[in-house]
Parts: C-alpha cells; structure tokens; sequence
C-alpha cells in the first residue's frame, strides 16, 4: 500500500503549527511555535498580534515540519488545517495557507474542527480506544462533555455555563499574581499548597444536568483574596491555588463518572490543554468509578499542535470526504 | 442614573433578562467591573430576555460571541485586549453600527474612546460575596427611557 502523506496546520489560537502523519498513525514531524511569551507581555491573548504572528511564523514552521519530516512538498497526498473553533484572524491564516497548497498541487484539503482534533489524538496513542466513549475536552475557550457512539458521531452532553476551565484558571492566576498562562503557574505553586486548606463552594445546579460552572469557584478565589487584602493578613497563593485546583477537579471528576456511567461506557478520553494538569490526572485515576479506562495524551499532544489535525484528516481523507475550497473559517463552530 | 442592589447572582440575571426585554435593536451596553463582578451573569440574564435558548459563556478566550434571538445578541469581552489599537482591529464598527443586535460588551473601559455617543453604562461592583451594586448610566439620552422601565420594576431585584 502506498503511503498517505498528510500535512495538518493549526493556527487557531495561541499557537503556530504544522505536522506531517504518515497513514493517520505515524508522526514524522511535529512543530509548534508558541507566542505564549509574546503574550506573557500582555497578560493574555491579543488578536490582531496573534494573527500577525501566524502570518510570520507559517511558512517557516511549515518548512520545519517538511524538513524534519523528510517529506518534499511534492510528495504530500493531502493537507488539511483547522476552520474552527477559535480567533477568526488566526484562523484565516493556517486555512487559507492549507487550501492555497493543496489548490497548487491538486491535492486533497480537509478542514478540521478543533475539537474533534483534540479528541482524535487518543485514537492516533492507543489503538485500543474505540467507541462508544465519553470525551472531555478542557481548555482555555473550551470545556466539552462528549458521547461518541460510534466513529465521527458526537453527541454534546455537557459544556461550561459561564467560564471555561483553561479560562478559569487563568482568571485565578490573574488574582493570585501568578502570571500567565496560568494552568502551569497554578499546577506549580499548588504543589506546595494544601488542597484542603480553603473552603471553596462548588456549583450546584437545581436541576440534573452535565453542565459545568467554574465561575463561582473563580469569585470565591476573588472574594477570599479581597477580604484578607482588606485586613491586611497575608495571602496564602500555594494553598489557594491548590484548593481551587481541587475544586476544578471535583468539578470534571464528577460530571466525568456521571456521564461515564449514564452512557455505560468503558473508556473515557481526555483532551486540550487542561487535561496536561498532572494533579488533575492523578486525581481522576483516583476518584474515577469502577471499570472505567481513562485515557490522556501525551503532554505535548494535549495543548494546540498539528499532529492532531493532520490524524484527523486521515480517515476523511479515505472516505473520500475532502472539503470545497471554499470553506470559511468558523469561530463559533460546534461539535 | 439609576443604582440597584442585587442579593444573588439570580437577581442579577433578572436585572438582565428585564434589561433584554427593554432594549432596542442597535443597542450598546458597555459593562464594567472587576473579574468576578458578575457580568457574564448580567448578559446572560440579556440573552433570556431576547429568548436566546443557547447557554451564554464567557467569550473571554474567543473575544466575540454570536446568539441568534429575538434581536440577535452580540457578546464582547475585551479581557484580553491589550491596547486600542488592537481593539480597533476588531471590526466592531460592523456589530456597532451594521447588525443592528443588541451589542454586550464586557471591560468595555477598554475602547471608551471607541464607543459611539449614545450607549448605556451599566457599572457593577462587589458588596461582598453574591451582593452587587449595580449602576446603570445613559449617555446621550437614548437610553433614558430603558433606565426608567428597569426603575419601575426595581423592586423585584
């Protein structure tokens, strides 16, 4: 069988990607430039700084990957990027970049939504995931409960009613003074912190429902912080830290075992930024029900990367299931 | 000016969900308030009030949010803008003055000097833990109107 050489390109975000999987299953390269410490400046994510980085950094990251790869543009069979969710500027770049190569050499061009990506990665890890399955995806804009019944059948059962989980913990950073991106901030300053220290409430929702809330916990984090400013007593930023962290994952462990055993399902998958939280993945290896098979990605495949798109496109690719050329980049685009 | 005091976030949303069933198409509403002052909850409490059935999140990661409604709501959150430069490179001239929906905009501080004459402040602060002080401000006259039917129903809050 002749090989299936795919370049995927992701620029939904905060990061600049490209990859090149061999057959859906072997990664030749994987790079990923991140304007994390641009953003550091700032304090968060800025738009049309975002955009114009990509623009800066696609060619030469796509360049990269072929280089690493070993792959001659020539020999690519299909390309494929991201179209949504995400920034709109950031990903017009990756996605007209991706349909202007595969339009000049006439091959195949998927598009891919980011979520579906950041679930698929388990698939290209461990071939021995295989639905029906639950999903969750944590990150900075996206905390998603799914059902996957059978493959590319998706099915919401959850999502944040308020802030995401990635969001919360940067907000929470913000207030503890701990820089950003404050998922890594939080995770190292909470090591040193007691998770039970600090009585945060967790929200509960009237009725039965999978949907998430962090941004209670957030206000709680606030309102602590305020009160002792007021007095002038110190603020204990470890202990903070790690009693919200615990907070959050009460939060995903609890939807996460219910939706596990509502859908009866063997195996649960993890994906996006958030699931690279190392306290989180012990405690949900803990506190997980009976029976169930968790599955995380490795730590650079959790956070925005290429890899992921371009496995994804994979099985598209087979089924024959290219996109038009003409497919627009979608910032609200859902599972 | 009208100031009212909210005991829970529930009030707050209904302080909203009232504010929604009031307001015209072309409506700008610039929110103001330190993280965790409540107003995602305000403009969720907006979104009920023009019959939006999607859940309302905070739009912080991905700036813009988009609801279809009986007015369409367009949901801002400048959070992560750094200056007015990049704020002007939004395109919101289009949502401000285009769309004619109802344009929410969180730390919209932020672009005051972008905002049009005419818009409704609405400013929260935080009493203590769910209580929030709540000031709705018109500028220009137009909003006048809106701050009078919400005054007649204040004592709902």
């Amino acid at each position: 069988m002749k090989k299936m050489l795919i370049l995927g390109i992701e620029t939904s975000c905060d990061e600049t990607a490209a990859a090149i999987v061999e057959n859906g299953k072997r990664t030749l390269s994987n790079v990923v430039a991140s304007q994390v410490e641009l953003h550091q400046k700032f304090q968060g994510i800025v738009p049309e700084l975002a955009s114009r980085k990509h623009l800066e950094l696609i060619i030469p990251v796509i360049k990269e990957a072929l280089k690493e790869g070993g792959v001659k543009l020539k020999n690519l069979d299909a390309i494929a990027a991201t179209y949504g969710p995400g920034l709109l500027g950031s990903l017009l770049v990756g996605l007209t970049i991706a349909k202007g190569i595969a339009y000049t050499l006439r091959i195949p061009f998927v598009g891919i939504n980011h979520l579906e990506a950041h679930l698929y990665v388990n698939f290209l890890q461990y071939p021995q995931v295989s639905p029906p399955l639950v999903g969750l995806i944590i990150s900075g804009g996206h905390t998603e409960l799914i059902y996957l019944s059978k493959e590319g059948e998706y099915k919401v059962l959850g999502t944040t009613r308020d802030d995401a989980a990635g969001e919360a913990f940067d907000k929470v950073a913000r207030i503890l003074n701990l820089g950003y991106p404050g998922g890594p901030a939080i995770e190292e300053i909470a090591k040193k912190g007691n998770p039970h220290s600090i009585p945060l409430p967790l929200t509960h929702f009237k009725e039965d429902t999978l949907d998430f809330s962090f941004s209670g916990i957030k206000t709680a984090v606030l309102y602590y912080v305020k009160d002792l400013q007021k007095r002038g007593e110190f603020i204990p930023t470890a202990d903070l830290a790690a009693s919200f962290q615990l907070k959050v994952a009460q939060m995903l462990t609890q939807n996460l075992s219910k939706a596990a055993h509502l859908k009866k399902v063997k195996q649960v998958i993890l994906g996006g930024g958030v699931s690279s939280n190392l306290f989180l993945r012990s405690f949900l290896e803990k506190e997980k029900p009976e029976g169930i098979e968790l599955f995380f990605p490795s730590l650079e495949l959790c956070t925005d990367n290429a890899v992921m798109v371009a496995a994804c496109a994979y099985p598209k690719i087979k089924k024959g299931k290219a996109s038009p050329l003409s497919l627009d980049a979608q910032p609200n685009l859902n599972l | 000016m009208l100031t009212i005091l909210t005991e829970n976030p529930e009030a707050t949303k209904q302080l909203g969900e009232n504010l929604g069933r009031s307001l015209l198409p072309g409506s700008i509403v610039a929110l103001a308030g330190e993280l965790g002052s409540g107003k995602t909850t305000l403009v969720q409490g907006i979104g009920q009030g023009l019959g939006i059935n999607n859940i309302i999140k905070s739009p912080s990661f991905v700036i813009i949010h988009e609801y279809s409604g009986r007015v369409p709501l367009y949901h801002l959150d400048l959070y992560r803008l750094a200056s007015l430069q990049e704020i002007s490179s939004l395109g919101y001239e289009e949502y401000f003055y285009e769309k004619n929906g109802i344009v929410a905009i969180e730390w919209a501080e932020k672009m005051k000097d972008l905002l049009p004459p005419e818009f409704l402040k609405i400013k929260l602060e935080i009493v203590n833990l769910s209580k929030r002080k709540i000031t709705l401000e018109s500028y220009g006259s137009s909003y006048n109107k809106v701050i009078e039917k919400l005054k007649r129903l204040a004592c709902f809050y």
